[in-house]
């Protein structure tokens, strides 16, 4: 077999025990790797109704044929679990050594279940695995274990590890490797449920490739067409130029989504921040584009060239610990920023919560007058008691929805989350495919799952009038996210390609030898979606979740009064979109639908089926 | 006066944040004035058209005024309009 190993490793943290299993040709090609390929081993395991942080619950590390491969952006690996924010399926992404080291390992995926007895290092050391305690390591931010575990291990060892928000099981506590977050979701949490506080990965087992001069080939001419024009925007300015632009069409989150614009906007944008404080530009392992745009904490001095430690900024964790707490001060959202990356913190979700609490503040709902939109120490102070469990923190830690559940007074209209995962920097209402992308995403509101604010930024489609032909463009995005989550690869590339599904295909075939088509691999998005639509259900779904807040189908954004969207219409694309999928109207899965994507054998023994 | 705005990488090709391109009655004339204007703004954000003129490269896309994205250089403007002119990528 080409690309792949074959087979994945199993790991029993109660006793130590492992085990490698073997995966199929049939399997492999099926779902390809990453979150295709999870999904599949999350189904196998049959644990869809489990409590995500309990014993039960597995957790699996996943990478792909692609990892190791001299593709560009092609070093990354999927972290899959129940998520312990959603209680659904939920998949993580990250770039960096880990993957290759991991996939070096020995096996095409490591999955965790159990719990340990004491807080442990998982080490698989080429294709052995131990595990060691954690001892002074828990505790420790997720830079410091890192470095302390590198310094133990050796740096052929790559250590995806949780800082002490994992530890305390925040809801989305996020896995850190080499200052690169699996963010969303929580499975940082998991791995503390399970008490491991680092997975260390080392060894020597490659994999061939069925045409390796062609997929050289291929590489370069993929490298080259990375430094274009296409990924200027990432390159030069990274995404937090997402910002002023949002702001002027008025689809930037802010103050809890109250608002579509932030008047300070341009205050913190790359372009401000810039002028005060050094910034170094990085790349993810393996990445030719080089996104990762770090700025110096503090600003400089007149003659000084760099002032403390440097904070890697995107447009998510600027949105969501700025405008989305009306913080206009951009020491603040740095130290913000930092502050997550140490405790180990998605700030999207952080970032989410804190608003929520604030706006619960104002109406009287919750007391902590401290918690006042636009206070710089009080964002500050919130994330360390999150990220500590400590105080008002042990609360917030529970993420938006269940916090809003504990508040009750209907504060639950307002908590923008789906599904319990906390909206990112789209505001739905003026970026309507969007909204329907929030709405039916497996793993809740989120923007890498579904790109459907690509339409809404052309001229397609009116973004502030959603209708039901909006349900084939957020599918067709969906679909492409599905493919380059289980290929892996990274989302930035997209606009180089002008075929995705043939550029694809061509890759797949160069790695694996598979003679595989375009029309192949939108049959294989379509499986993976809907792999994990049948985790759901397994996990409990129903028809109801799949819908917004009720803030954003009632009430407008304080400064654009016109901008509404509607149930009616939302109802009507979501029905679209589950017909377009061939899925019933509302949303279930029919059996000869499962048959045709060779779905029936995953069906659980104890799922629960609606029709 | 019809007046341009620039957002991301546009901004950084033009120099500036905002350019007031004079009375031009149509996308298209506002391209060809700024390609005449800024020609920093040539091959990533502006091409020529095979027909004449200048078009938005696939990396840009337009935006009348916040309310409608447009790429068709003879939709029709009027005297006060903002055309602003994005980076096409907004993911982040």
């Amino acid at each position: 077999m080409f690309g792949y190993h074959g087979r994945y490793l199993r790991i029993d943290l109660a006793t130590g025990d492992y085990r490698y299993v073997a995966l199929s040709e049939k399997t492999l090609r099926a779902f390809l790797g990453g979150s295709g390929l999870g999904a599949y081993l999350l189904l196998s395991e049959d644990q869809a109704a489990a409590d995500p942080l309990s014993p039960e619950a597995p957790l699996a590390f996943v990478f792909s044929s692609l990892v190791g491969s001299p593709l560009t952006t092609s070093a990354k690996f999927s972290v899959v679990a129940k998520g312990p924010l959603s209680d659904r399926f939920n998949d993580s992404l990250a770039s960096s050594s880990f993957a290759l080291a991991g996939k070096r390992a020995g096996a095409d995926a490591i999955v965790l279940v159990g719990k340990a007895d004491i807080p442990v290092v998982v080490v698989v050391d080429d294709g052995a695995v131990r595990l060691d305690p954690a001892g002074p390591l828990w505790g420790l931010s997720c830079q410091e274990s890192e470095r302390q575990l590198r310094q133990a291990y050796g740096n052929d060892y790559q250590c995806a590890v949780i800082g002490p928000a994992g530890e305390r099981q925040v809801r989305y506590a996020t896995i850190s490797h080499d200052g690169r977050h699996a963010g969303r979701g929580g499975h940082g949490a998991v791995l503390g449920a399970k008490q491991v506080k680092a997975l260390a990965v080392r060894g020597t087992q490659r994999c061939e490739w069925a045409r390796p001069a062609e997929l050289v080939a291929l590489a370069k001419q993929l490298s080259d067409q990375s430094l274009g024009p296409a990924t200027a925007k990432y390159r030069e300015l990274g995404t937090a130029t997402n910002l002023t632009t949002f702001h002027r069409l008025q689809a930037l989150p802010t103050r809890n989504f109250q608002d579509s614009q932030f008047a300070e906007a341009e205050r913190l944008s790359p372009e401000s921040l810039s002028l005060t404080r050094g910034k170094a530009r990085a790349s993810c392992a393996a990445c030719t584009i080089g996104c990762e745009h770090i700025y110096q904490l503090h600003a400089k001095e007149p003659g000084q060239q760099s002032v403390g430690p440097g904070v890697r900024l995107e447009y998510e964790n600027l949105f969501a610990l700025g405008p989305l707490c009306g913080v206009d001060d951009p020491q603040a959202v740095l130290e913000a920023s930092l502050l997550c990356d140490q405790l180990g913190l998605d700030t999207i979700s952080t970032g989410g919560t804190l608003a929520f609490a604030m706006e619960c503040v104002e109406r009287g709902l919750l007391d902590a007058p401290w918690l006042r939109f636009g206070d710089a120490s009080a964002l500050l102070r919130g994330v360390r008691e999150i990220g500590a469990r400590e105080g008002l923190g042990d609360a917030l830690a529970e993420g938006s929805r269940r916090l809003a559940g504990q508040l009750g007074g209907r504060s639950i209209e307002f908590a923008a989350q789906v599904k319990g995962l906390e909206l990112p920097g789209y505001e739905p209402r003026a970026l309507q495919t969007m909204a329907l992308g929030f709405a039916v995403g497996a793993r809740g509101a989120d923007h890498n799952r579904s790109g459907a604010y690509e339409v809404d930024f052309s001229d397609r489609v009116d973004r502030r009038d959603l209708t039901p032909a909006g349900a084939h463009f957020a599918m067709e995005t969906e679909n492409q996210a599905a493919l380059m989550d289980s290929l892996i690869l990274c989302k930035f590339l997209r606009r180089i390609f002008t075929d995705f599904h043939g550029e694809a295909a061509r890759m797949l075939r160069l790695v694996t030898g598979w003679e595989v088509t375009d029309g192949e691999m939108r049959q294989t998005a379509r499986r993976i979606i809907t792999a994990k639509k049948l985790f759901n259900i397994q996990a409990g779904w129903t028809p109801a979740e799949d819908t917004l807040p009720q803030r954003f189908l009632t009430e407008a954004t304080r400064d654009a009064p016109t901008t509404r969207l509607s149930a009616t219409a939302l109802n009507k694309a979501i029905t679209a979109y589950n017909q377009a999928r061939g899925w019933t109207a509302d949303g279930w899965l029919p059996a000869e639908h499962l048959e045709d994507l060779g779905l029936t054998s995953l069906q659980s023994s104890r799922e629960i089926r609606g029709r | 006066m019809v007046c341009v705005e620039f957002f991301g990488v546009p901004r950084t090709r033009a120099g500036v944040g905002m350019i007031d391109v004079g009375d031009v009655s149509t996308v298209g004339e506002a391209l060809d004035a700024l390609a005449e204007r800024l020609p920093s703004l040539h091959e990533d954000c502006l091409q020529p058209r095979p027909s004449g003129g200048w078009e938005l490269t696939t990396y840009c896309i337009a935006n009348l005024a916040g309310r409608q994205f447009v790429r068709d250089t003879g939709i029709r403007l009027e005297p006060d309009d903002v055309l602003l002119i994005f980076s096409a990528d907004a993911g982040g």
